[in-house]
């Protein structure tokens, strides 16, 4: 049953507190609604408190004599009925009784040993970021920890494009090469192929031979400086050569690049066979990635007959090895010559790879 | 086959001749819209073409013009309602909200109210605060109207149409900015589909949609940003109900950026509608910058012409929110 308190009453607009002249009922008292309960003394009258509940008096809260708040209890009735309205107004509760009979129980010391988290400086959580909901769904995709992302923007929000790419680096890399494959559109080359054939043995190993490969065919263009020239922005200028070789990796196939100074010596040959087995794990030195000056493709193991690559900026020319045949001390094997037809003809890439024969032949025979 | 320009006003005319042409129980009715002509010119020679029977000079009193309007349609009348100024539908609210709106829905699908009311919205023409309103929201908000904002003299025409072959209530809203606006108009009776959005122009780097006014003014501002690199894809909503998402999802999946222009004021207008949609569907993992609204200030349209602009989005500000959007500010 519901405990209604019967409060002080405002008895004028300037009212704020009043005294207790009178309390006329005691504690078990039935009183119903209209009776009158109490008197109270206001600045300007004694006026009689009548009971606004039906109810059962079951305690006294206030004494003659006291100065109570208007809305304060005078003594708590235990009524009947339910009161809808009970809280919605901040009707005061009844009165706490003065004296506690039980202690209440002490709080666990352990509770307050616990340390506090530090509250100050709150570590950023995941939530507490600001980010583009797209931006976070990314990261989740990929795994990323989007409080360790740093935000590109002037407004400091995470957005897609800052959420480094991890999980789908094949994507990523199929992009790259998208990007870099629209590129050659801009230079107008030619291929030109032809038939080798010779006394002499080439590295069955790919990474090696492609050391052989590199060697004949840099010093096919030293000696045939047309095809180490570059034509950008309107004019020719020469080329640092740089070699990019074709190696199969995890995620596709790279063209890591190495200078080619020094390519007559045994540390170029190491530098080069390192550079090939890291790129087949995936590890390019930033130092090989790109500017490649011409490039060695050398699909011979896939039992190719001929390619015909494209070339890419700043790369003026390529060649591609195919219809390879070892045996016996007898080669064969078909080179196709592609050119950035601004630096030179066909006519100048049919006597390169002449020479290029003449020095493959001489690699293959060589010490090397 | 040259194409035709002529006025927004005189596309709505147009459309409203056809319509009486083509059925009997269409009529107009509305104040000052017979010799005079209407507040706008819009009506002009129509009560001499059809008469003062279907074109009816009203007294001054918008509850009793609409109530009229559905007592007509619920008794298989096609009424083309004009309120002078939008703002004045106020006094026909009722009507509207109350009757129009829910009286299929009441009378279990029995009858329909095939109403039409036209009313001119928005600002720039020195009417000042009662005169001015962008009042789309209020009717958008009620369940059992449809609402159409036509942003040029084809969507005025065929929105008209379209809207007088619905048997729903349909309320009109025409931009006063817009009357005087030229546009290429076929002269045969055609229809813009209510319920589908409008791509009108199409670009890479940002998806603006904008209604009324704005979507004319979005488009000047898509010519200027062009010439500096920045291509707007604008959305024309036409129907701000039923509203179409599709295109507008379809956009934002591609662009990841989306800028709501509107005359209303911001707060609690319509774009917010879009925005939530947009926030709601799997667009919104397309988002690479929050959504950016720009709409009116919050405040009454005022008098004095400098403030009257400065109160709504011009053109240099589309422009210049696109490419805060675009800068990522």
């Amino acid at each position: 049953m519901p405990r209604t308190p019967v409060v002080m009453p405002k008895m004028s607009m300037t009212m704020t507190e009043g005294e207790v002249v009178e309390i006329l009922v005691t504690v078990g008292q039935k009183v119903s609604a209209g009776d009158v309960v109490a008197v109270v003394g206001t600045d300007k009258t004694d006026m009689e408190v009548e009971s606004d509940h039906e109810g059962e008096v079951v305690e006294i809260s206030s004494a003659p004599g006291q100065v109570l708040e208007v809305g304060a209890p005078l003594f708590v009735l235990e009524t009947e009925g339910e009161d809808l309205l009970a809280g919605m107004f901040g009707d005061a509760e009844p009165a706490a009784p003065a004296e506690e009979t039980v202690a209440p129980a002490a709080i666990p010391p352990a509770a307050s040993a616990a340390p506090n988290p530090p509250v100050a400086h709150p570590p950023a959580d995941a939530q507490s970021v600001l980010a583009m909901p797209g931006a976070r769904k990314l990261a989740e995709e990929w795994g990323v920890d989007i409080t360790q992302v740093v935000p590109a923007s002037p407004a400091g929000i995470i957005k897609q494009s800052d959420i480094p790419a991890s999980g789908s680096r094949e994507e990523k890399a199929r992009e790259q090469i998208a990007t870099v494959v629209n590129t050659s559109m801009h230079i107008p080359q030619f291929s030109i192929t032809k038939q080798i054939k010779f006394k002499g043995k080439l590295a069955e190993d790919a990474a090696e031979r492609f050391v052989q490969l590199a060697r004949a065919w840099v010093g096919t263009i030293r000696s045939h400086t047309k095809f180490t020239q570059q034509y950008v922005n309107g004019s020719f200028a020469p080329a640092n050569v740089r070699v990019a070789a074709l190696v199969r990796s995890p995620l596709g196939y790279v063209s890591p690049a190495i200078d080619a100074a020094g390519i007559e010596t045994d540390a170029w040959k190491q530098k080069a066979i390192s550079l090939i087995s890291s790129a087949k794990e995936n590890r390019i030195a930033v130092e090989n990635l790109g500017d490649a000056s011409t490039s060695i493709t050398d699909l011979s193991e896939f039992g190719i007959k001929s390619a015909n690559t494209l070339l890419f900026p700043p790369q003026s020319s390529g060649i591609n090895i195919g219809s390879l045949k070892v045996d016996n001390h007898k080669v064969a094997l078909e080179v196709t010559l592609v050119a950035d037809h601004r630096i030179a003809d066909p006519g100048d890439a049919a006597e390169a790879l002449l020479t290029f024969e003449q020095l493959l032949r001489e690699v293959a025979n060589g010490d090397s | 086959m040259s194409e035709r320009i002529i006025t927004y006003g005189e596309a709505v005319r147009e459309a409203i001749g056809q319509a009486m042409e083509a059925d009997p129980s269409v009529f107009m009715l509305g104040e000052d819209i017979g010799v005079y002509g209407g507040a706008f010119g819009v009506s002009g020679d129509l009560v001499h073409r059809f008469g003062e029977d279907r074109v009816r000079d009203t007294p001054i009193s918008e509850l009793g013009i609409v109530g009229a309007a559905v007592g007509a349609a619920l008794t298989g009348m096609k009424p083309i309602v004009e309120i002078q100024f939008s703002d004045f539908t106020a006094q026909a609210m009722d009507q509207i909200v109350n009757q129009a709106a829910k009286i299929h829905f009441m009378l279990g699908g029995e009858l329909a109210v095939p109403m039409v009311l036209r009313a001119p919205l928005g600002s720039g023409t020195g009417a000042a605060a009662q005169h001015s309103q962008s009042l789309e929201a209020w009717f958008a908000h009620v369940p059992g109207l449809k609402v159409v904002m036509p942003s040029s003299p084809y969507e005025a025409k065929g929105l008209l149409l379209a809207a007088l072959d619905d048997p729903n209530p349909v309320i009109v809203l025409e931009h006063k900015l817009l009357y005087k606006t030229s546009g290429h108009v076929p002269e045969e009776a055609y229809r813009s589909e209510i319920g589908k959005s409008k791509v009108v122009r199409e670009g890479k780097d940002l998806t603006v949609v904008a209604t009324g006014v704005m979507v004319s003014r979005t488009l000047e501002a898509a010519t200027q940003l062009a010439a500096e690199g920045i291509e707007l894809t604008v959305i024309d909503p036409r129907s701000l109900t039923p509203l179409d998402m599709d295109p507008i999802n379809a956009s934002v999946a591609q662009t990841g950026r989306l800028m709501l222009v509107q005359e209303a004021p911001k707060h609690v207008g319509y774009m917010a509608e879009i925005a939530a949609r947009v926030s709601e569907g799997p667009a919104i993992y397309s988002l690479t910058e929050p959504v950016k609204r720009l709409a009116g200030l919050d405040v009454p349209i005022p008098y004095a012409p400098q403030l009257e602009k400065s109160v709504v989005p011009q053109l240099p500000d589309i422009v210049a929110a696109a490419k805060d959007v675009m800068r990522g500010v």
